[in-house]
């Protein structure tokens, strides 16, 4: 379904990502690890077609992928429709007056009748938790909330491909599970970046590791990666510190 | 004390060209600076044009229409104001890329503060429009004019609260490291 090629991008200059490559199945979930700044939001953006690579290739369902395809209104609209992201700061990707029109704002765009999207966004305000919040502006929503709201946004469209930056980040632990069984149970090829060791395995069955140094250094199962201690270590994803068991205070490395 | 040397020069340049009225001196300052830095030139010309553009486009058509209906249209002094502000807004550009600004103002507190928060929060909301500008992208499915009014209302909107809220937390931050009491 996917398929990166030794993509390599910069920002200003400094590179981010130094020769990617990997292929993702149809239905894989997949886990981008990474510390902050190892390039996992970038390499989701290109996969978004927001961004495209200096050098290497992207392809989506075995068309590759290039600013001019966007030209192609048909194709782009398939694009967008099929391959959804969510970003880091939910804020950024709202605009509408009410909870309701954000959801139903993608819905719209594919000129549904209002009496089908009016059921797709109580579909999924409710499955999501906030049918409450629907009537009012989505900037008084909390960042979990707002959170929510953006993925009942994007899988009202049914995707086929979910791409999601530190989706757990702004959620409370109960709704971390809550979004943790909904994603298990959608029929979606997913790709979510986290930097959360503790989490990543709830996430996915595969992981792609990036390191400091913006390239890839394990891609495989993701129990095996977390047994690997000094590849962790190498990606900067576990620390050491001090801590007391009763009066007996020692120090090593942690994943959480 | 270089980089005070540089500001010290900026602000007499600033004075100076304003004070003065001759477009051939103009043209010959913003020559000078060119040939000083002719990569500078090529990396920023459009930023530089972006910038003045409004300002220039409206002063000299607001000019033109004025006097154009007395006819009396002075173009000497179009091309004056035009190159008089294209100069001062090139030094400009020029000196914060040739200067370090945080050492240029250390001699003064307030000012370096001032200097941090504004830059801070430029390379925050730049950011945060980046994203916005992404986001937007890629929730389009169907390229419609329409759609730019939901996103120019919520760009303000956002950039509004978001500018009151900061602007909050910024004052409490600096309240909390003593910078000031009230």
């Amino acid at each position: 379904m996917i398929e990166v090629s030794g993509i390599t991008f910069s920002y200003n200059e400094k590179e981010v990502l130094k020769e990617i490559s990997f292929k993702i199945e149809e239905r894989e979930r997949v886990v981008l690890l990474g510390c902050n700044g190892s390039g996992k939001s970038t390499i989701l953006k290109i996969l978004n077609g927001l961004i495209f690579p200096e050098k290497g290739k992207y392809f989506f369902k075995g068309q590759s992928i290039e600013k001019g395809s966007f030209k192609n209104a048909e194709f782009s609209k398939n694009f967008r429709k099929s391959n959804v992201m969510l970003f880091q700061s939910p804020d950024v990707m709202i605009f509408n007056p009410t909870c309701y029109d954000e959801i139903a704002f993608g819905l719209r765009q594919l000129d549904l009748p209002e009496k089908e999207t009016r059921e797709i966004v109580l579909r999924w305000a409710k499955l999501l938790e906030i049918e409450k919040y629907l009537n009012i502006p989505p900037f008084e929503l909390s960042g979990g909330e707002k959170q929510k709201l953006i993925l009942a946004c994007l899988l009202a469209l049914q995707p086929e491909v979910l791409l999601l930056d530190e989706p757990m980040a702004n959620l409370d632990p109960k709704s971390q599970g809550y979004i943790i069984d909904l994603l298990w149970d959608l029929p979606v090829t997913s790709i979510i970046s986290t930097h959360n060791l503790s989490l990543a395995p709830e996430l996915g069955e595969r992981a792609i590791l990036l390191s400091e140094d913006h390239k890839i250094i394990y891609d495989g199962a993701i129990e095996e990666l977390l047994s690997k201690e000094e590849l962790l270590i190498e990606a900067n994803l576990i620390h050491k510190h001090k801590h007391k068991h009763r009066q007996l205070a020692h120090s090593h490395y942690h994943k959480h | 004390m270089k980089e005070k040397i540089k500001l010290g020069i900026y602000i007499y340049l600033l004075i100076f060209f304003t004070i003065l009225n001759n477009p051939y001196f103009y043209f010959i300052s913003i020559l000078f600076l060119v040939l000083l830095d002719l990569k500078f030139l090529i990396r920023n010309i459009k930023r530089i044009l972006l910038s003045i553009l409004l300002f220039n486009l409206t002063i000299t058509l607001a000019y033109a229409i004025f006097t154009g209906i007395k006819s009396e249209v002075d173009f000497d002094y179009i091309i004056l104001i035009n190159l008089r502000v294209f100069l001062l807004t090139y030094l400009t550009f020029f000196f914060i890329s040739h200067t370090n600004l945080f050492l240029a103002l250390n001699f003064s507190k307030n000012l370096s503060a001032l200097l941090s928060i504004a830059l801070s929060q430029i390379i925050h909301y730049n950011k945060i429009m980046e994203d916005m500008k992404f986001a937007q992208k890629s929730r389009v499915i169907v390229n419609d004019k329409k759609l730019l009014k939901y996103f120019s209302k919520a760009e303000i909107n956002y950039f509004f609260t978001k500018s009151i809220n900061n602007a909050k937390e910024a004052a409490l931050g600096m309240k909390s490291r003593g910078f000031f009491n009230d």
